[in-house]
């Protein structure tokens, strides 16, 4: 190891972020090795400087960045002179594929451009190599595929074809940002499998920026953990998987919903529950019952509307006080059956009933969770008036009345009653998580429905609304049903769990029992692509 | 985050970020300055912007006159006009009638050509004697100016310095039939009334008084002056008062076309976007429609059938300018209308009313706000093209003007020099600041409530 070239050398890096009125540290004394052949990961939360690291790297950082002390050193030397590097020696990789493509132009125009213009080949040799870079990163049919424009790819082929442009220098080191976090599992899966395998053959230095210790586990040898700029640990990624030291690594690892080992009924986090399941009654009448329900979408034309059909005949049920897991990649319709059960879209055909009764249209016993915390309150509303919407509208409460209720859904979500004059953007997105929850509480429902709610969350703070989710559910004693694309979380919290793809239901059954003994080749497929730091 | 329990709403964080945005700001003041002093134009101007004095003429600024009427009438035992009640004495100096206008010209030096202007008779020679005649020379623009020394000059001879302006072959020159050029008249008063009036020792019943006779007016001890700070238009009415109050017009229809505007195209828009499907379609194919006709035309043809009054005219520019803004209120509903709290609103029980007015609408603030202040220099600027092709507004059959119609007319009376310059270059340069101001301001709060945009580019 120690006789190979050494590729980046940071030494005590301070960075700061500059406005007028104001400067804040992104990174404080962060030094890190990477050498050549080496896969190094770094990881953290969101805000805890890593991508700031990354593009203080390749000299990408926006004018606002300052630089207050210590050294980049690439490839030995000092400083970085900025055009020399890019492009040939280093490559990066980002996060959406979709937007590091241009639109307009051909794959074969962004693949061949740089290849002609860089390395001065000629365009049949720029074709040949680019032909067999798509074969490396498993591109089937590459002639077909250099004639296609982006949008006509699918997000993981795309990032594909980013690897392979970004490969074609044959780059010393490559830097990837998130790559694999705008893409499905499976598809997730492929890519960092490809990646591993490129990073071997071609010797490079890669440095993996990701949020997800799991990803980093698959790809990386070394690990630098980094929190509030900086770096907290760095090691081997087994030895730190398996003995954290430091306390903050210790607590990310064990908030970290796992796929195998015991059942948690909590995950360690600050606060803590210990309320006991209800007892269920699986013979009951069914709360919710669901009989082929059919939804499509349909475009207008100028004759007549296209349909396209986005849930093809799903039938369940589900029964009082449990929590109905239902896992699918995305565009397999898992949020238009949260919408349609709502009553938020119509429904083509189909039964669906709720305590016996047939129900259409908005129920005020069904209430929903968001994805998208900072996007799912109004922003012009203060906490309280947003939680407050349920009362207004339904109920004829006094002011008084409303502001006591509204306090005490601030406590069952573990706010401080002070948030009631805040705004929402001057909230982290877990508070906003939690407001939205409290808000889907304020009616009293009695089935909670939950599309993706810590999927735009930090893995600490997922613990924390994913323990705050199940106590709620225990503690009302509500029905809820839980849909997520990531198979950990399901098993922490789900009861029963739904498979989805393509708008239909593949497998449905117990958690436990579906999960160990899958049936269905997608659901398969669906557990071997989940990266687990679990060896 | 700030320790405090009252949050910080986005407007209040848009208003913040407009206050570190100089340039805007700066803009904000120059459009409150000038707003305000049209709106208290009576206040700042003494001088009613349709009060004439065409005997004045065109006047650059600063220039001054006595402060009088066009006529002015005084009689024994009566009132006297309004704005003299409050003194106790008045000397008038007045211009005497009785005199004779002469024209002198000059070729090659020599003075060839003596005549009274009336008739045309020609002289031989002509004195000046001070002592019994006053002569005095009239200047270019009417004027009387110096008195001429005594002397004797006739034809033939060459023609003295002091009697020709640098390099002008003619020169005119007044002679009164006595030793005075002016009348003084003095009128004294007690409580508002008149209680005596003497043209010297003579004393009268009655005064009559042309303004353009009135030499100077002297009040107890003050002498009453007008000045017209930014000159005044060939009809010798106040610029800088004119400028004030046209300004009210060019606002006031800036603001009412704008409102008028903003309330048919937010319902629109708002309604099209909410509701979708056919009935957007069907909104959205007629303002395509409506796009599609030459607006200024129609305004035009608007003005000239129903006449040219105030309610029209912010009905037809009101009428043409909410095709864009229902557009923009109509895309911004559309993309809000997805977002999940709309949703989680009508899971909450709101009717399509609440969600529009609660969670739709106050969303577009900051659209509405940018949108309305880049509307207001667009219809200002369309007002004044109306004011300028001639279709001014009316009320009660009087004209009204604003800043359109004061910069057609100041470019009318440019004359051939360009020497009446400043009756075009002050209303367009407030005009101008006007919207130059607001068009700032709209960029600045476009920054403030959309400050992702600004750090893209």
């Amino acid at each position: 190891m120690t006789s190979k070239p050494s590729i980046v050398d940071i030494e005590h890096l301070s960075l700061s972020y500059r406005s007028r009125q104001s400067s804040h540290s992104a990174l404080s004394a962060v030094s890190l090795n990477l050498k050549q052949g080496e896969a190094l990961g770094l990881v953290g939360e969101s805000g805890s400087g890593k991508s700031t690291l990354a593009h203080a790297i390749i000299n990408l950082l926006p004018p606002q960045a300052h630089i207050e002390s210590g050294k980049v050193r690439l490839f030995q030397q000092e400083g970085f002179k900025k055009r020399l590097f890019q492009g040939r020696d280093i490559a990066m990789i980002f996060q959406d594929p979709m937007s590091s493509l241009t639109p307009h132009l051909t794959i074969a125009a962004q693949m061949l451009e740089p290849m002609i213009h860089v390395k001065g080949m000629s365009l049949s040799q720029a074709t040949q190599r680019a032909l067999s870079l798509l074969g490396d990163v498993n591109i089937h049919q590459p002639e077909q595929v250099l004639k296609k424009y982006p949008h006509e790819l699918s997000g993981g082929m795309c990032q594909r074809i980013m690897i392979a442009i970004a490969l074609s220098a044959e780059p010393l080191l490559l830097i990837a940002d998130e790559p694999t976090t705008a893409l499905d599992v499976t598809t997730q899966a492929t890519i960092l499998h490809i990646l591993k395998d490129l990073q071997l053959k071609h010797n490079m230095a890669l440095l993996f920026v990701s949020h997800d210790l799991g990803v980093i586990h698959q790809v990386c040898d070394r690990v630098c953990v980094m929190h509030k700029g900086q770096i907290v640990e760095q090691g081997s990624t087994k030895d730190i998987l398996k003995n954290p030291k430091q306390p903050y690594t210790k607590s990310l690892i064990a908030s970290i919903p796992r796929l195998t080992g015991p059942k948690l009924d909590y995950l360690p986090s600050q606060e803590l529950f210990n309320t006991p399941p209800h007892s269920k009654n699986p013979d009951a009448a069914p709360l919710l019952s669901v009989e082929q329900l059919c939804v499509s979408y349909s475009t207008p034309s100028l004759f007549g509307a296209k349909k396209f059909k986005t849930l093809n005949e799903l039938s369940f049920n589900m029964v009082e006080g449990e929590i109905l897991g239902i896992v699918g990649e995305s565009g397999s319709g898992k949020s238009t059956l949260a919408k349609a059960l709502c009553g938020l879209i119509p429904t083509d055909s189909g039964k669906v009933t709720y305590r016996s009764a047939p129900l259409k249209g908005i129920h005020p016993d069904l209430q929903m969770v968001f994805q998208d915390p900072s996007s799912s309150l109004n922003p012009r509303m203060t906490i309280g008036g947003n939680i407050a919407e349920a009362l207004k509208y339904r109920q004829s409460l006094s002011s008084q009345d409303r502001r006591a209720r509204c306090n005490q859904l601030l406590e069952q979500v573990n706010l401080p009653p002070e948030f009631y004059h805040r705004y929402p953007h001057e909230l982290s997105g877990g508070q906003k998580q939690r407001v939205g929850i409290a808000r889907a509480l304020a009616d009293s429902p009695k089935l909670l429905i939950c599309d993706e709610p810590v999927s735009a969350l930090d893995v600490s703070i997922q613990a924390q609304v994913l323990n705050l989710l199940k106590h709620l559910q225990r503690s009302l004693n509500i029905s809820m049903i839980f849909i997520t694309h990531d198979i950990s979380v399901v098993r922490f919290i789900a009861d029963r769990l739904i498979v989805m793809t393509q708008g239909s239901i593949v497998e449905i059954g117990a958690t436990e029992q579906l999960l160990t003994n899958p049936q269905h080749d997608y659901t398969k497929s669906l557990l071997n692509s989940v990266p687990d730091i679990n060896f | 985050m700030t320790p405090s329990s009252k949050g910080i709403s986005l407007s209040r964080e848009a208003w913040q970020r407009l206050q570190s945005h100089h340039l805007a700001m700066l803009s904000l003041l120059f459009i409150v300055v000038i707003a305000l002093a049209c709106c208290l134009a009576p206040l700042l101007s003494s001088i009613a912007p349709e009060t004439q004095a065409a005997w004045f003429h065109t006047q650059a600024p600063f220039s001054t006159r006595p402060a009088v009427k066009a006529l002015n009438h005084w009689q024994l035992g009566e009132a006297s006009p309004i704005e003299y009640q409050n003194y106790q004495k008045l000397l008038i100096d007045v211009q005497r009638r009785d005199y004779e206008d002469i024209r002198v010209v000059k070729r090659e030096g020599l003075i060839f050509k003596i005549q009274l202007i009336e008739g045309a008779m020609p002289l031989t020679s002509f004195e000046i004697n001070q002592d019994s005649h006053a002569v005095y020379a009239i200047l270019r623009n009417g004027q009387i100016g110096q008195p001429l020394p005594n002397m004797t000059f006739q034809l033939g001879m060459i023609a003295p310095a002091e009697l020709f302006l640098a390099h002008q072959e003619v020169a005119f020159l007044r002679k009164y039939q006595s030793k005075n050029a002016v009348d003084q008249y003095l009128i004294k008063q007690a409580n508002g009334k008149v209680v005596e009036i003497k043209n010297n020792d003579q004393t009268l019943s009655e005064l009559k008084l042309k303004g353009s006779q009135v030499q100077r007016i002297q009040a107890d001890t003050v002498e009453l002056l007008i000045t017209h700070y930014l000159g005044t238009d060939e009809l010798g009415r106040d610029l800088y008062s004119r400028i004030l109050h046209g300004g009210r017009i060019s606002i006031l229809v800036g603001l009412v076309a704008t409102l008028v505007s903003l309330l048919i195209g937010v319902s629109v828009g708002a309604l099209s976007g909410y509701l979708g499907g056919k009935t957007d379609r069907l909104i959205m194919s007629s303002v395509d429609i409506l796009y599609a006709i030459p607006f200024m035309f129609l305004v035009i043809l608007l003005l000239v059938n129903f006449g040219r009054n105030l309610i029209m005219l912010f009905f037809a520019l009101g009428a043409v300018q909410w095709l864009t803004m229902s557009r923009i209120i109509r895309t911004q509903i559309m993309s809000i209308k997805q977002l999940p709290y709309v949703d989680a609103a009508r899971l909450c029980g709101a009717n399509s009313f609440q969600i529009i007015f609660h969670h739709l609408l106050p969303n577009c603030t900051g659209t509405i706000l940018i949108y309305t202040t880049l509307t207001v220099p667009m219809v200002i600027m369309e007002e004044s093209f109306l004011s300028f092709i001639g279709l001014n507004v009316q009320f009660q059959g009087r004209s009204l003007d604003s800043w359109g119609t004061l910069i057609f007319q100041g470019m009318q009376a440019l004359g051939s020099n360009g020497e009446n310059a400043w009756l075009l270059i002050f209303p367009a340069i407030t005009m101008g600041v006007m919207l130059l101001s607001l068009n700032i301001l709209g960029d600045g709060l476009r920054d403030a409530f959309d400050p992702k945009l600004r750090d893209k580019d």
